[in-house]
This record gives structure tokens, sequence and C-alpha cells, in this order.
């Protein structure tokens, strides 16, 4: 006999920082978009090329699919990993969801260990995009830091990008809810200050 | 008379994408349930912190102020 078990991961909004995240957990992908895959050789690619000549190419061969990532601008609705199921829910957050034995909750253990570490590597990743175009400025080689560059910032970019279009689907949500229930809405977009970066939302009813 | 009070909430959205919900003058279950349908689509509540207020079952002659925080994706 075996039950199901679900849990939550952080929200989570750039398909490239989730690709990362998953392959630095050592999560084996079983069943996922073809972009996916494609990207996690590439970077194969890049960390494998031996020349400065190959990793240039590795590298211009990582911004396509970034460029092509951009341009579908989507989260795969799920992603089957080994022994574990994401599935999209709530636009920005995946559930995890396996099978544990009634016997035995040390799988399903382990299972949700590796998703809380998941959702911590995605925040690093995250958090340390900027440092790495600081580190990859501090290349030696002229034409490798170049390429270097560009893909770091390609991908910085695309981050970004995948934030604004979900803060952008926030607001409509948010908005569209605020007005089914009757209340007015107001939002307010901090740009600096200790809330640099965030957003508020005050809804009001008068009742 | 009818004295008209307003329900306010306030929703923060972090740089992550993680809420950071405030509810003020409605007690009890109702700002739960209201933050919800507020957040339906987007966020499911998992850890909410219930102030003083959040028991005054009063629904008038209470000046003090209901904040009711919810936190959820792991922001603190």
């Amino acid at each position: 006999m075996s039950y199901r078990w679900r849990q939550e991961t952080a929200p989570m909004t750039s398909l490239l920082v989730l690709q990362r995240a998953l392959d630095q957990c050592g999560f084996q992908i079983i069943e996922a978009p073809a972009i996916m895959k494609h990207l996690a050789l590439a970077r194969k690619r890049v960390s494998h090329a031996s020349t400065t000549h190959d990793k240039i190419a590795a590298y211009e061969e990582l911004i396509d699919l970034i460029r092509q990532i951009d341009q579908t601008d989507s989260l795969p609705k799920s992603i089957k990993l080994d022994g574990v199921k994401l599935s999209l829910s709530n636009s920005f957050c995946y559930v995890a969801e396996g099978y544990s034995s009634n016997e035995s909750t040390v799988a399903e253990m382990a299972a949700k260990s590796k998703i809380t570490e998941l959702n911590n590597v995605y925040k690093e990743i995250a958090a340390g995009l900027e440092s790495e175009l600081t580190q990859a400025m501090s290349s030696l080689e002229s034409q490798l830091r170049e390429a270097l560059i560009k893909a770091v910032k390609a991908e910085q970019e695309s981050y970004k990008k995948s934030i604004t279009v979900a803060r952008q689907e926030i607001f409509k949500i948010i908005r569209e809810n605020a007005k089914k229930e009757g209340y007015s809405l107001k939002r307010h977009v901090f740009t600096a200050g200790k809330n640099a970066g965030r957003e508020q939302y005050v809804v009001v009813k008068r009742v | 008379m009818y004295k008209v009070t307003k329900e306010v909430h306030e929703i923060w959205v972090n740089e992550d994408g993680s809420f950071d919900c405030e509810s003020h003058s409605i007690k009890g279950e109702k700002c739960i349930e209201e933050l919800r349908k507020l957040l339906e689509g987007l966020a499911e509540i998992d850890d909410f912190e219930k102030k003083r207020e959040f028991y005054d079952t009063q629904e008038q002659g209470s000046k003090a102020k209901s904040e009711n925080r919810q936190y959820r994706g792991g922001s603190s």
C-alpha cells in the first residue's frame, strides 16, 4: 500500500534558474520540455569545452537558447523527476508530488528535504546573478570574457523579465479578484528605501 | 444610524514573488477567508500569525485594529 504526498515549492518565475537549480540539486529529469534538456546540455558544453574557441561557441549556443526561452516565456506545466512530479500551481509555484509506502516515510522525508534544497538553491542562484557578472568581468582572456559577459547578462535579463511578467500577472489577478469581491485597489511600486523591489497592494472595502 | 467601517488588506509582493499580507479591522476567521479570495489563483495561505484582535468577536465598538499577518512561500 502507498499514499500520495504533496509539498508546494517556493515561488519560481524563471525556467532558466529552475533548470540550473534542478541540475545543481542533482535531480534527474525524466520528462520535461525539450528546451530544458537543451539548456542542460548547453551548460555542460560550456563547462566541458577545453579551448577558447569551443567555449565561445558553447556560450553562443547557450545565449541562443536563453533568447528562445525569453520568446516563449512560460514555465512548464509539469516536470517529471526521479520519484517526484512537479506541477505548476497558482501561476508561480510548483506542487511536488510523490508516492510513499505506508510502512516507511523515509523516501517522503528525503524527497521533501530535496524540495526544500531546491527552493534554497533557486533563491541562491537568482540572488547570485549579479555577482556572476562581476566575476565574468574579471575573466582574463578578452574574447572569452566578452562571450561570458554576454551569457551572464542574457541570463540576468531573462530572470528580470520573468519577474516583470510575474508581477504583471499578479497585478492582473489581484485586480480581478478585488473587483469580484467588491474591493477598491491601490498599487504602490517601491523603487527606493527599505521596501525597494517590493510592491504593495492596499485593498479596501466599505462595510 | 449605520457606522461605515473599512476592511483593509495590505498585500506585499516580495522580490522573489512571495507574499506577506496584513489585514486591518477584520475580526476572526473572516480575514483569512477574504485573503484567500483575494489571492485565489496566486497563493495558498500556508502559515499565519493570529494577533490578539483575531479573537475579538465583537462586531462594533472596538477601536483596536485587527492585524493578522499571513506568510507564504517561505518568506519570513
